[in-house]
């Protein structure tokens, strides 16, 4: 059969060995009598190592039980399964491996064990249990929020039946609750369209960047002072009153540095949050900073990957996309988006705006 | 008129449920959970109504701390957190309601809670005496003393 294909002996010898998947195969007494150079690799130990029950010592400890009765149950069956548990790489890190199993059978039609293709997932893996962590933190926000507004309208309602008037501040905050509502659904449809992959689409008009910054930067001021953010006074702006007119999508770049500052808003530790517009030949530059717990230098060239966050903001609210989509606002704009940071110490994002944009 | 104390950070639900439950209850507002704890030193509540999540102190670490200072009032939680159920049965709490909740269904709750008999609480005012009440503690949106 081999003949047939034009393979010989040394031909599969080397697809096994340097398969892009680790390979290991399992005999019927359920011990492992052979793995390929791929899984040497990943591991970084020698094949007498792994031998024997030698691999199992690289799995995890939570994982070795389920890993085991799994293989032991199937072997018995010889049926094919597959597993996911973390594996030691040679670095030390444990990552998440996916294991498909398949009963092996010789050319005699005897089975003489499990074939089994592993291929690290651990990245995928993480996307997924980031992209649950976001999509847990939208729905409880999303209930919050509409819990808020719920309770605003029953109020409305008793004191409507009970001809008393509205109270007009009341019904403000309600409609600024609903801008939150907006703001949570933007989120989701932002989580939606990544998924999808499909390109964020401006719709470019003349824009007064000053005017659009300082609108901003009051209704920000408005909402931390209301919502008694923790610890936060407020919002800054630092720049000369000039206009700095620009072909841009401006409710899109709105988000975008609006994203910004409320993400300094929520790591700011009481700090206040300073906006600021400067320009040369070529660029305007929104810049936002804060003295706040800062991102970690390994986070750094991540924070505007979807749903990732930095390893020390889990205690604070927040879903992991605004820089993401603020990100991919600036550069549909034919910008970029520099984040500088230190942990502690603080961070500076600054959203770079070429002043002739090629907007496609 | 029965003592119910409310306890959420969001500042419209706290002034809108208070406002709502101060025609059957003589309602205190707390903004979190220290301040709910506060107030439990100085007042017996015949309820608590509780939210989860909040700075300061959550909801679970009032639950521990009201324990710890055997006070017994009957609480609901009341969160947007998509655990809620589990939480309620982990801290033992009397009830919950998941975020956005219908009115009458936590109006019903209170009553059921209210009247129910129960053993009663330490007497208030365990505090230091002739402590008083600290700034910024919400301990009065009674009666409709909270804004419309």
């Amino acid at each position: 059969m081999s003949a047939s294909r034009g393979l010989g002996g040394d031909d599969y010898r080397l697809l096994v060995e340097r398969s892009p998947a680790m390979i290991r195969r399992t005999g019927v007494d359920g011990r492992c009598d052979y793995v390929n150079d791929t899984w040497l690799a990943f591991t970084g130990r020698d094949i007498e190592d792994e031998i024997g029950d030698g691999w199992t010592r690289g799995v995890h400890p939570d994982d070795y039980a389920l890993c085991i009765d799994l293989q032991r149950s199937h072997l018995g069956q010889r049926r094919a399964f597959e597993m996911q548990y973390r594996l030691r790489r040679h670095d030390g890190a444990f990552r998440c491996v996916h294991d498909r199993e398949v009963p092996l059978f010789d050319d005699r039609g005897w089975f003489v064990g499990l074939l089994g293709t592993c291929v690290d997932c651990d990245d995928e893996s993480r996307y997924q249990r980031t992209k649950s962590a976001f999509l847990t933190t939208v729905t409880e926000d999303l209930r919050r929020t509409l819990a808020a507004v719920k309770n605003r309208a029953a109020q409305f309602s008793r004191r409507a039946s009970a001809n008393q008037p509205l109270n007009e501040d009341a019904a403000e905050r309600m409609t600024r609750k609903l801008d939150q509502l907006s703001a949570l659904v933007e989120q989701l449809a932002a989580a939606a369209r990544i998924e999808s992959g499909t390109a964020l689409v401006l719709d470019v008009g003349e824009v007064e960047l000053t005017e659009l910054v300082s609108d901003l930067v009051a209704a920000k001021t408005l909402s931390v002072s209301e919502n008694r953010v923790p610890g936060a006074p407020g919002v800054a702006i630092e720049t000369p009153d000039e206009p700095r007119p620009l072909r841009a999508d401006g409710p899109k770049l709105a988000r975008a540095i609006g994203n910004v500052i409320d993400n300094a808003v929520k790591f700011s530790r009481g700090g206040r949050v300073r906006v600021s517009l400067t320009s040369s030949s070529q660029y305007h530059a929104v810049s936002i900073s804060d003295d706040g717990i800062g991102i970690p230098e390994e986070d750094l060239s991540r924070v505007t990957h979807p749903y990732v966050r930095g390893n020390n903001a889990a205690s604070y609210p927040g879903a992991g996309l605004g820089l993401t989509v603020a990100s991919e606002i600036v550069e549909a704009h034919g910008g970029r988006l520099q984040v500088d940071s230190a942990a502690p110490g603080g961070t500076r994002v600054t959203l770079i705006l070429p002043r002739a944009a090629r907007i496609p | 008129m029965k003592r119910v104390l409310v306890v959420d950070d969001d500042v419209d639900t706290l002034e809108s449920l208070s406002t709502l439950l101060a025609d059957k209850y003589d309602v205190f507002a707390a903004g979190n959970g220290a301040e709910a704890v506060f107030a439990t030193t100085r007042h017996e509540f015949a309820a608590i109504v509780l939210d989860l999540t909040m700075p300061i102190l959550d909801g679970e670490g009032v639950v521990e701390e009201l324990r710890a200072r055997n006070v017994r009032a009957p609480i609901i939680l009341a969160s947007a957190s998509l655990d809620i159920a589990s939480m309620g049965k982990k801290l033992g709490v009397a009830d919950y309601l998941a975020k956005p909740f219908d009115l009458d269904v936590l109006e019903e709750k209170l009553e059921r809670l209210v009247e129910a008999p129960r053993p009663s609480s330490r007497p208030p005012g365990r505090c230091e005496s002739g402590a008083e009440p600290e700034q910024g503690i919400e301990a009065k949106a009674r009666g409709g003393g909270a804004k419309a």
